[in-house]
């Protein structure tokens, strides 16, 4: 599939996600993307690695609603209120609400998600328009930094572990620190270098292989916008009202045409990767 | 009766014309006397807004009015009460406070009149004899007003409200169809990840 109809997708989940309070709408959008994601995505740990970083968010913001917030007309516990913040009754709209915000971060964390577990980053920069090709290279350097930087510190860490270092107090981290900086400065050096010989900057950028651009990408994307839009304008309408359980917890007003819109996101999740 | 999530709502009809389901729109009132007790009425319109001056003009219940400036008109005794009063709003003592809930959401304070109040469809008004002591909880939750006085669903845009705990309403059937579309990319999901195991 490709990266500009994936972006498309992503793009109209992330504003139907941000645009309500209500969790029905939530949760179609967030079961859409692990669809696509058990279709397409690629294995190994590192979206086991999202999925465990989603749940804490989620759960996270749940127990922090659930401690916070102490309106509700249900009560389930009290904590002693000499408890700085969190002192007060719990209660279930509390809880519900807290659940809700879960949800709207699950679902937007994993609409964006295949951006990086379908797509490759090369593709991404690829899928850039012209206009924007530099930025996506110096984004795209900058976001590799992170998990370079981190690999050559575990690398020195474990050289200097096996010189006989060990790590017993502050003073002892600049053995571990200056080679860290001093291989990051040369791995800037040489990816700079590497990009020069490649004639980086001298012309339009091209490619090495160029991604097609199927019929079903025009469905994907289409039907994703389109989803968007009538979403959007539904509730421009007043007909996606939101979801707010205080004082007293109610179940969700519910749009049959605002639901349907949210489930047109699964189409690129019916034709399963061979 | 229909008690209505925690709190006792006693559903009157509304008297005729406004008691109509044909209305294209609706809105919602609860009125929550000075006892406790409850009363919900749903009010039919055909305009794509109402005051909320008419809305309780329509519910049938009597009520008096003192207009306060460019705020409009305070209510000042709902269904008799109180009994007497020479301020609508007193310095101390009780008073009706009007709450409005936009499209399903949670109760507001009013921050005007109820004469200067407007209503579109799918909307609430609250009153709530407050006695200025103690708490201040907002007026039971509108939802199911509407449902219970025979209107299934607003004309435009297949909306249906379904309160939590309503007795004798049940679930919507638009929660049906979205707990429908839920359970179909639940068992999609499934299947995606049976195909996926059956891949490697």
């Amino acid at each position: 599939m490709s990266t500009r109809a994936l972006a498309a997708w992503s793009g109209a989940g992330l504003v139907i996600v941000l645009s309500t309070s209500n969790p029905v709408y939530r949760a179609v959008v967030l079961l859409c993307a692990i669809n696509l994601l058990l279709a397409r995505g690629r294995r190994g740990a590192g979206p086991r690695l999202l999925l465990v970083g989603i749940g804490i968010a989620a759960l996270t913001a749940t127990a922090l609603t659930l401690l916070l917030s102490h309106s509700g007309q249900h009560v389930l516990a009290r904590l002693p209120a000499a408890i700085p913040a969190i002192g007060g009754p719990l209660t279930l709209e509390a809880l519900l609400f807290g659940v809700a915000t879960g949800l709207g971060i699950a679902a937007a964390m994993l609409v964006v998600a295949p951006l990086t577990l379908i797509s490759q980053p090369h593709e991404l920069v690829d899928a850039l328009p012209p206009v924007l090709a530099r930025t996506g290279a110096a984004i795209g350097a900058a976001l590799n930094l992170i998990p370079g930087t981190a690999r050559s510190a575990a690398e020195i860490r474990d050289a200097q572990r096996m010189r006989g270092w060990r790590a017993r107090r502050v003073a002892d981290w600049p053995a571990v620190a200056v080679p860290v900086v001093l291989t990051a400065i040369e791995g800037s050096l040489t990816l700079a270098e590497a990009m020069e010989s490649r004639g980086y900057g001298a012309a339009v950028r091209t490619h090495f292989g160029v991604e097609r651009w199927t019929p079903f990408d025009t469905l994907v994307a289409v039907s994703a916008l389109l989803a968007a839009a009538l979403f959007l304008a539904l509730t421009i309408a007043g007909q996606v009202p939101g979801w707010f359980p205080f004082p007293v917890a109610t179940a969700p007003v519910v749009s049959v045409p605002a639901v349907l819109c949210c489930a047109l996101l699964v189409v690129p999740s019916l034709r399963v990767r061979r | 009766m229909a008690g209505l999530a925690g709190s006792a709502v006693r559903i009157l009809p509304a008297p005729s014309p406004c008691s109509a389901a044909t209305y294209p729109h609706h809105v919602a009132l609860v009125v929550e006397l000075g006892d406790g007790e409850s009363v919900g009425r749903c009010v039919g319109f055909n305009a794509s807004s109402i005051s909320g001056e008419e809305v309780l003009q329509a519910s049938g219940l009597q009520y008096a009015t003192q207009g306060y400036g460019s705020l409009g008109q305070a209510v000042c005794q709902v269904d008799g009460e109180p009994a007497a009063y020479s301020t609508c709003l007193p310095s101390s003592g009780s008073y009706w406070a009007l709450f409005t809930s936009r499209a399903g959401g949670a109760w507001q304070t009013a921050d005007v009149g109820i004469s200067s109040l407007e209503l579109a469809n799918g909307d609430a008004e609250g009153l709530r004899y407050d006695p200025e002591t103690g708490p201040d909880p907002a007026p039971p939750s509108p939802a199911g007003v509407c449902a219970a006085a025979g209107v299934a669903a607003p004309a435009s845009g297949g909306v249906v409200s379904a309160p939590a705990g309503a007795a004798g309403t049940g679930a919507s059937p638009a929660l049906i169809a979205a707990a429908a579309i839920l359970g179909v990319l639940l068992v999609l999901a499934g299947l995606q990840l049976a195909l996926r195991r059956r891949r490697t």
